[in-house]
């Protein structure tokens, strides 16, 4: 009925989009954070049994144009 | 084989002779392996859904990027989308979270085209009607408990805009049937959606559907679009196929689901040692009452089969309870807490229906475990205890 | 009369070694005759207790032999004492009755692994109880019993396996004198039925019914009586 929506072990955005639905969001917000241990607050990353990895590689864009950059 | 089931037969009856003891030791093993079963059921129902989800979703879900952050797309995406070939519909759609209510509730707002909003579903009780002049809503069942909603209710300006706010009306409310994502749901026009963000003609994502074999094509090609947006830079796009998310479904042993039979593996370690304690509560009288059938003509192996039986029938016991307890859990009292242990968001008393599924796999490592956990706290003590000197044992 | 059991130069001592050490019995020699009956006696702490449970085969001596029927206990392994101790019976001073079960199960449960069915157990137990006249008592719990009661119980599950010995551990320290009066009538009458008897008591009525009774002081013999 909405095309999709929902896919982890989170009912809303509250805390971890990627818990709610990686289409939203590939990365886990609660990971980019300084906190040490912060991914702890994240219901990706602490309760819940169901899970899947945030590192969504094949979610991320390449960068086709891009050449290969140079090492000095 | 007669002597064997009559030496069996007083395993059956030590169960009841002593049932403080026995009792002790099912609801030990029932206290790890029930939270086991149910957060492994949860996990298996959670992974069904998101399978529904994924199958009655779009062939492909596009959403903009800058910085590598997610970012609104700008809604002339559609028309540039909808030029490649192989795509036969994009469906423009708002994801948002916001918060209602004095207690600043969790919500999930999902604004569709009116022409993509739901007039006939299942699990929708009530309709949108686009005769009220206020903005109309579908919420959700979680949301609407909260919140004290029901269809006609009227919700005063929640949102800042520059156009200015209008009133809401609840039409509808979601079945508790509906999948879990729901619960927390505002269900609305595109328009009305883009108005409650203040982001006129801005999307989330786009939803695409594509003609059969085209989808790898499609993705690529819009890979390649770059959407200018004004003189903020360009939006670059990002796009999720519907196998891409399939292959992030759970699977192995180091995965999550994984982890935690690891820990309660682990958990069952610390049971054992548990068992021996609780067990060593009533240690001295099984010392004493080994002793004595020792002493009386009992031999040391007959002494263990009767304590294997007995254990065997506790560990059948607390398995089987715990799978009975686990279910009746998670069926008829909808999850009650444990849904919230396991599931962000959900309330403790669940008003939607949790998901859930008992899986054969799970199911008979309870029984395994609980074999292990019982057969050490109870048949080590046992044998222990018969291969002493029957006066030893009887001291 | 051949001799059923024969102890040579029996010593037991506990925790050797060790500053804890005890010697229980040091040196005991002595033989019983089948169907005799035997008493040991002596202060408390003299060894009875200790020379009782290896005559039954409960332990193990630390030196010396002990002879069941001629045949040398020292090298028999825990089965075959096993199966030596289904030849005998034991009553011991408190009861060691199984608090779950009832009279007659506490009665007839060596019998279970000796092959019998639950029906003639019952059967057996209740005859022994009319024969030790408890027979209303059949589906008591030991606590719901009194001690004389008890000591009777535990004299008819000795007597279930048809023992060729019976020994008792200060059967009367624990009745009152009507029960103890009783309970040394039913030995006296188990005696003559046939059955060896060693007993240790200071009772002297206990003393009274035995052939022979020997002195022990600090694990030693010191006297033979009669």
């Amino acid at each position: 009925m909405l095309g999709g929506l929902g896919f982890g072990p989170a009912i809303d955005l509250s805390r971890c989009t990627l818990a709610f639905d990686p289409r939203l969001g590939p990365v886990c917000e609660s990971q980019l954070g300084p906190i040490p241990g912060g991914g702890f607050v994240c219901p990706h990353h602490a309760c819940s049994v169901f899970d899947y990895s945030p590192a969504v590689e094949p979610l991320l864009p390449r960068a086709e144009a891009t050449p290969d950059a140079t090492v000095f | 084989m007669r002597l064997f089931f009559e030496i069996a037969r007083t395993g059956f009856a030590a169960l009841c002779l002593h049932p403080l003891r026995s009792g002790v030791t099912i609801c030990v093993v029932m206290s790890i392996l029930v939270p086991y079963l149910a957060g492994v059921g949860l996990s298996h129902g959670i992974r069904d859904v998101a399978e529904d989800s994924l199958r009655f979703g779009a062939d492909l879900t596009v959403t903009g990027i800058r910085f590598g952050r997610t970012v609104p797309i700008p809604l002339s995406a559609v028309d540039a989308i909808r030029q490649i070939e192989g795509v036969s519909e994009v469906v423009p759609r708002i994801v948002g979270a916001l918060s209602l209510g004095k207690n600043r509730e969790p919500a999930v707002l999902v604004g569709l085209p009116h022409g993509r909003l739901p007039k006939d579903v299942t699990w929708v009780q009530g309709q949108f009607s686009d005769s009220s002049g206020m903005h109309e809503f579908v919420v959700g069942t979680q949301l609407a408990t909260r919140l004290s909603l029901k269809v006609g209710s009227i919700i005063p300006p929640f949102y800042r805009s520059a156009k200015g706010e209008r009133l809401s009306k609840v039409v509808g409310i979601l079945a508790p049937d509906a999948p879990l994502w729901q619960a927390n749901l505002m269900l609305t026009s595109l328009e009305t959606a883009a108005q409650v963000f203040d982001q006129p003609d801005q999307v989330t994502c786009l939803l695409v559907s594509c003609r059969a074999g085209y989808a790898d094509q499609i993705k690529t090609a819009i890979l390649r679009i770059a959407s200018p947006d004004s003189s903020r830079g360009t939006i670059r796009y990002r796009v999720a196929s519907r196998q891409e998310l399939g292959s992030l479904l759970p699977s192995g042993w180091l995965h999550r689901e994984g982890i935690f039979n690891l820990h309660f593996v682990l958990g069952f370690a610390v049971a054992i040692l548990a068992m021996l304690v609780t067990s060593g509560a009533g240690l001295s009288e099984r010392r004493r009452e080994i002793g004595i059938l020792k002493a009386t003509g009992w031999q040391t192996d007959e002494i263990l089969l009767r304590g294997v039986v007995e254990s065997l029938l506790l560990c059948l016991a607390a398995a089987s309870g715990s799978v009975v307890v686990a279910f009746v859990w998670l069926k008829w009292l909808n999850g009650l807490w444990i849904a919230s242990v396991f599931l962000n968001g959900v309330d403790a008393a669940p008003s939607f229906e949790i998901p859930f599924r008992l899986v054969p796999v799970p199911v008979l490592l309870a029984f395994l475990i609980s074999a292990i956990v019982v057969l050490s706290g109870t048949l080590y003590p046992t044998w222990r205890a018969a291969i002493v000197p029957p006066r030893d044992a009887m001291r | 009369m051949s001799v059923l059991l024969e102890t040579r130069n029996v010593t037991k001592i506990y925790r050797p070694g060790t500053r804890m050490e005890v010697r229980a019995l040091d040196d005991v020699s002595l033989s019983v005759a089948s169907r005799s009956s035997v008493a040991f006696t002596g202060p408390s702490g003299s060894g009875k207790t200790t020379l009782l449970a290896l005559l039954g085969a409960m332990e193990r001596p630390s030196h010396g032999q002990i002879f069941f029927q001629g045949r040398d206990l020292r090298s028999d392994s825990d089965a075959e004492l096993t199966r030596i101790r289904r030849k005998m019976g034991f009553v011991f001073q408190d009861f060691a009755l199984i608090p779950s079960l009832a009279v007659w199960e506490n009665i007839t449960y060596p019998l279970i692994p000796r092959g019998m069915s639950g029906g003639e157990r019952r059967k057996l137990a209740q005859s022994l109880l009319d024969e030790l006249g408890l027979p209303e008592k059949i589906d008591k719990r030991p606590h719901e019993l009194s001690g004389g009661e008890q000591q009777r119980v535990s004299i008819a599950r000795a007597l279930a396996g048809r023992p060729e010995v019976i020994l008792a551990d200060e059967p009367t320290s624990n009745l009152d004198d009507a029960a103890a009066v009783e309970l040394i009538a039913v030995l006296k009458k188990t005696h003559t039925a046939g059955t060896t008897l060693i007993l240790s008591s200071h009772d002297p009525r206990v003393l009274a019914i035995a052939e022979t009774v020997y002195r022990l002081k600090s694990g030693r013999l010191v006297a033979t009586d009669r």
